[in-house]
């Protein structure tokens, strides 16, 4: 009630000044009255009066400043003073305050937008209720190490009769065609069963689920859609709710749309299926199934993985014959989370870590300049403190212009996270479309804020402090001795300085380990030419390209576009190289027994050109035939690792082999040069290459979706339209997609390198920068402190060179203690990035050196032209300086 | 800052100034003179640190004010006990009672 009431009180006082004043100044008025009047009854004249009341009682002005300044309101008051007072500072100090700004923006612009894409990858809750609980379940294969097997049928089945688990879900990537709605497009499929949506807890948002019987077989012909192809292709529309579209060929009725915001476990999917699968199903040579399910409250993710292994062996015992091979066969869990960032984790907390450093960086930059300034500005400090101001209140006006600069900082930084966001393509590296976009939501910007209070009290409170304390002698003294400034003050920014550069010298090693990676893994040898050629992906619906029809397009595709002006050679491939999972086949070979791993193979399918168009060089016998067809292939072309591996010391040409036991031999007429197949990150696998035919021979991959590869003679992209109009002359209802050139693929492939290195090499470079500009602006000072003392010593004969030593000296000094100090904290720091390096160790000696060389020479640089400065010093002038 | 006075004397003057005023309501110099003379001049107080404790006590709600004529009918602005401010006098004077005797004791156990 009280507290109100003061509130009250001070608030009218505040917003009714001139009121309160003239009350008070009329009371006063009256009580000087009454005391003369009290005077004049003792005989005095009322001037006397007056004047012994005045006496008595003191200045008018000072009693009523007393009691202005008893309420808190004068509290308010003094502190917009302080602020007013620091703006004028601030723009009396332009250059300072810019470059201090500036500082500040970029570094809490990095960090927030850092910590916005850590937040999104590792800190917020996916998309999902309960998404803690969410589980990935992959069958494991220890004597292959093998941790990521997907898995069949009847397992799944006996899976989903857990204890420990809610749901079980299982599911299955691919994609359809979608037709009848302007340009045919390729949308990304998710087949689920029927707990799809439950293990996710997520129901549509228009429309509903999946019902029980749509999970039967011959049922299923509905659809739910996602929202952004909803609005990309229905334009938002709801009533398409309930309506048929065209999947394949086949008429689905979409049923529902799910909400914006979510996400599916693997990525971008555009629609949603249901998968039936029938109760008894015996189907155990199919591993094709996702899984997914939710733990129940209080299980461990160890207690279920121990159920579900011991789930495992019962479908083992259930059946014998198919598993005898497979002893070593397991079951492992992964939390979603784990699943969708544990490979780019240590990137992002590297990122951070850099980021973080940049940022101490800028805070240590802005202390020592504030600092320097504060020395400066020590006479009017000490003249404030002369005529009675505290010792609070001037630390309250250094730090309300601190909080000036640090809101302009952070206002700016704010902009440069928004922008960085827009810039930087971390989407292609870094998992967004399973976690959602990184945002500057309530949650970064609060930890913006809490960045900018503790950055403020960190570069703010010190040279605050330190301005505010001048003793007032030493002030004088100092200014007599005119010397290198006291020795503390030189310790306080020393110590700035070197852990500058410390913090530098870590950022520098760290990105130099990175770069050193990058440029290995680009200078990695592919094994074909990815210049000049455009690739894309072509799918044929079953329904209208039954037997015989689609050899019959790919060969008049291929004949159409080897037509066109500017094409060199074209051919299909099965599937492209920078692939991460790539279709395999086990094998045998004539005459001989294959161990267990060693008969394993990526399949390549490929029509006679395609070593042509990626210009992957025969090493021995010759390429495929058309006629070897006939109509199923003979011949086999395999890769040099894989002939080296089967037979090393014979010629591996005239060799036969075959996929399985019922499939017809194969001879092997020729020995192609390694690829990397896999990613230039991998070595090369063993590999096959079989002539395209339309029926399969014992391959699992899908014959229907073909690559086309096209070598052009100049840039592949204007070549697009051609071949579209080329595609669509022979099926209108076709889609390109997967519209890529050769070039773009691999460099998507290095992305995983590339982000961390370039912005760990921006953040070096500015840390280093800013170092440099911190060293630059200390000696500079120190040297400018120090001319009395240099005039002193060249007038006593000390030769220039002896001058330019000393502050040379100082500079080496620096560059020596806190470049060690730095070089140790990176010997710690570096093993964390240990994963995301490419053929270099974290201890690299020649990266190590690199940075020490690159620190000495930035050093010494910025040192030089304040010492040589110095040097330059008129001794007359510099004893009459002051 | 102005100097202040300690937390003793800060609160012996509040109690003092709602003493002055338990009889009836007073302006603001006639506080001080009542105070002199109850003093026997003792407290001379000057008008900041007054002032300071009318507007301190009137926030607290303890004293209310209001401009009326003196009998000089001259205006002046007058400062009355609230009832809050007459329990809190009772209180203070029971309390500075029993410290008073406490502290005598313990300057007469030597």
């Amino acid at each position: 009630m009280a507290f109100l009431r003061s509130m009250a009180v001070g608030f009218r006082s505040l917003f009714r000044k001139e009121r309160v004043e003239a009350e008070l100044d009329e009371e006063l008025r009256v009580f000087v009255e009454m005391a003369a009047e009290a005077k004049m009854k003792g005989g005095m004249s009322r001037e006397d009066a007056l004047r012994a009341v005045r006496l008595e009682q003191g200045s008018r002005e000072v009693t009523k400043e007393m009691v202005r300044s008893a309420g808190w309101e004068s509290f308010l008051e003094t502190c917009s003073q302080d602020v007013r007072y620091g703006f004028r500072q601030l723009r009396k100090n332009r250059g300072l305050t810019v470059v201090c700004a500036l500082t500040l923006a970029i570094g809490i612009g990095a960090t927030t937008a850092i910590f916005s894409v850590v937040d999104s990858l590792l800190l917020r809750p996916l998309p999902y209720p309960n998404s803690h609980r969410i589980v990935r379940i992959w069958n494991t294969f220890s004597p292959r190490g093998m941790t990521e097997l997907t898995a069949s049928e009847p397992e799944f089945l006996e899976y989903r009769e857990t204890q420990t688990l809610a749901h079980v879900a299982g599911f299955a990537l691919g994609s359809v065609t979608l037709t009848g709605r302007g340009e045919p497009a390729r949308l990304s499929d998710n087949w689920g069963t029927s707990d799809f949506f439950a293990v996710l807890g997520t129901p549509p948002a228009l429309g509903r689920s999946f019902s029980p019987d749509e999970y039967e077989p011959g049922h299923n012909q509905v659809v739910i859609l996602s929202h952004h192809l909803w609005q990309d292709r229905f334009g938002s529309n709801p009533s398409i709710i309930g309506k048929p579209v065209i999947l394949d060929g086949q008429s689905c009725t979409v049923i529902g749309m799910m909400p914006a915001t979510f996400r599916a476990p693997t990525g971008d999917i555009d629609v949603w299926q249901p998968l039936p699968i029938a109760a008894n199903s015996s189907n155990l040579g199919n591993h094709y199934l996702n899984l997914v399910g939710d733990l129940k409250p209080q299980v461990s993710l160890e207690q279920s993985k121990a159920e579900l292994q011991t789930t495992l062996a019962r479908v083992e015992q259930k059946y014998p014959a198919y598993y005898s091979e497979a002893v070593g066969l397991g079951v492992n869990l992964v939390p979603l989370r784990e699943q969708i960032v544990g490979n780019v984790r240590p990137t992002v907390l590297v990122l951070m870590g850099g980021v973080a450093f940049m940022l101490m960086i800028a805070c240590t930059n802005i202390a020592s300049l504030l600092l320097a300034h504060g020395e400066v500005r020590k006479n009017e400090v000490a003249t404030r403190i002369a005529i009675g101001a505290g010792r609070a209140r001037i630390i309250r006006q250094l730090l309300a212009e601190n909080l000036l600069l640090l809101l302009a900082g952070g206002a700016a930084g704010l902009a440069v996270a928004y922008v960085g966001l827009k810039l930087v393509p971390v989407e292609q590296s870094l998992p967004f479309q399973q976690v959602g976009p990184p945002s500057l939501d309530s949650r970064v910007l609060s930890f913006a804020v809490i960045i900018c209070m503790s950055t403020g009290l960190l570069f703010g409170l010190m040279p605050a402090l330190k301005t505010s304390h001048p003793v007032l002698n030493e002030i004088l003294k100092e200014r007599g001795r005119g010397a290198m400034g006291s020795r503390h003050q030189r310790r306080t920014r020393s110590v700035l300085v070197m852990s500058e550069i410390a913090f530098s010298v870590v950022l520098l090693a760290g990105a130099g380990l990175m770069i050193a990676s990058l440029i290995r893994l680009l200078g990695v040898q592919l094994g074909f030419d990815s210049a000049n050629v455009v690739t894309m992906r072509v799918s044929l619906p079953e329904l209208r390209y039954p037997n015989g029809r689609s050899a019959t397009f790919y060969k008049d595709l291929q004949e159409k576009v080897r037509s066109l002006p500017s094409v060199r050679a074209v051919a299909i491939v099965n599937q492209l190289p920078m692939n991460e999972v790539l279709a395999n086949s086990s094998f045998e070979i004539e005459g001989r027994q294959l161990e267990t791993g060693t008969n394993i193979a990526n399949t390549q399918v490929i029509s006679p050109d395609y070593f042509g168009v990626m210009r992957i060089p025969l090493i021995r016998g010759r390429a495929l035939d058309e006629r070897d067809l006939n109509p199923m292939p003979s011949t086999v072309v395999v890769n040099q690792t894989l002939a080296r591996k089967l037979w090393p010391d014979e010629d591996a040409t005239g060799k036969r082999l075959r996929l399985k036991s019922e499939a017809p031999w194969l001879t092997v007429v020729g020995i192609v040069s390694d690829i990397k197949n896999e990613g230039s990150r991998k070595g090369t696998k063993p590999e096959l290459y079989f002539l395209y035919t339309e029926k399969s021979f014992g391959l699992w991959t899908d014959l229907r979706s073909m690559t086309l590869v096209v070598r052009t003679t100049s840039q592949p992209e204007q070549l697009v339209s051609a071949i579209r109009g080329e595609l669509n002359s022979l099926d209108p209802d076709l889609p390109i997609y997967k519209l890529q050139t050769l070039e773009e693929i691999v460099s998507a492939s290095t992305s995983q390198v590339r982000l961390p290195a370039v912005l760990l090499s921006v953040f070096a470079g500015i840390a280093l920068l800013l170092a440099a500009v911190g060293v630059y602006g200390v000696l500079a000072y120190t040297v400018a402190q120090s001319r009395r003392e240099i005039g002193v010593r060249m007038a006593l004969g000390a030769p220039r060179q002896h001058i330019l030593k000393l502050f040379l000296g100082l500079g080496i000094k620096w560059a020596a203690l806190g470049g060690s100090v730095g070089l140790m904290a990176a010997f710690i720091l570096v093993r964390f990035m240990r994963s995301m390096l490419f053929e270099i160790g974290p201890y690299d000696p020649t990266i190590f050196l690199s940075v020490a060389g690159v620190l000495g020479i930035v050093v010494l640089m910025a040192c030089y032209f304040p010492a040589s400065r110095a040097t330059s010093v008129d001794p007359i002038v510099a004893l009459r300086y002051d | 800052m102005a100097d202040k006075p300690t937390d003793l004397v800060q609160g012996t003057l509040d109690m003092l100034i709602l003493k002055a005023l338990a009889l009836q309501p007073m302006h603001g110099y006639g506080i001080g003179v009542r105070l002199e003379q109850m003093s026997k001049g003792v407290f001379r107080l000057n008008a900041g640190s007054l002032f300071v404790a009318f507007q301190r006590l009137q926030r607290a709600g303890l004293i209310s004010s209001e401009w009326k004529a003196t009998e000089n009918s001259r205006r002046a602005k007058y400062y009355a006990l609230t009832g809050q401010g007459r329990k809190r006098l009772e209180r203070e004077t029971r309390e500075w009672g029993r410290q008073v005797a406490a502290i005598g004791r313990i300057l007469e156990a030597s």
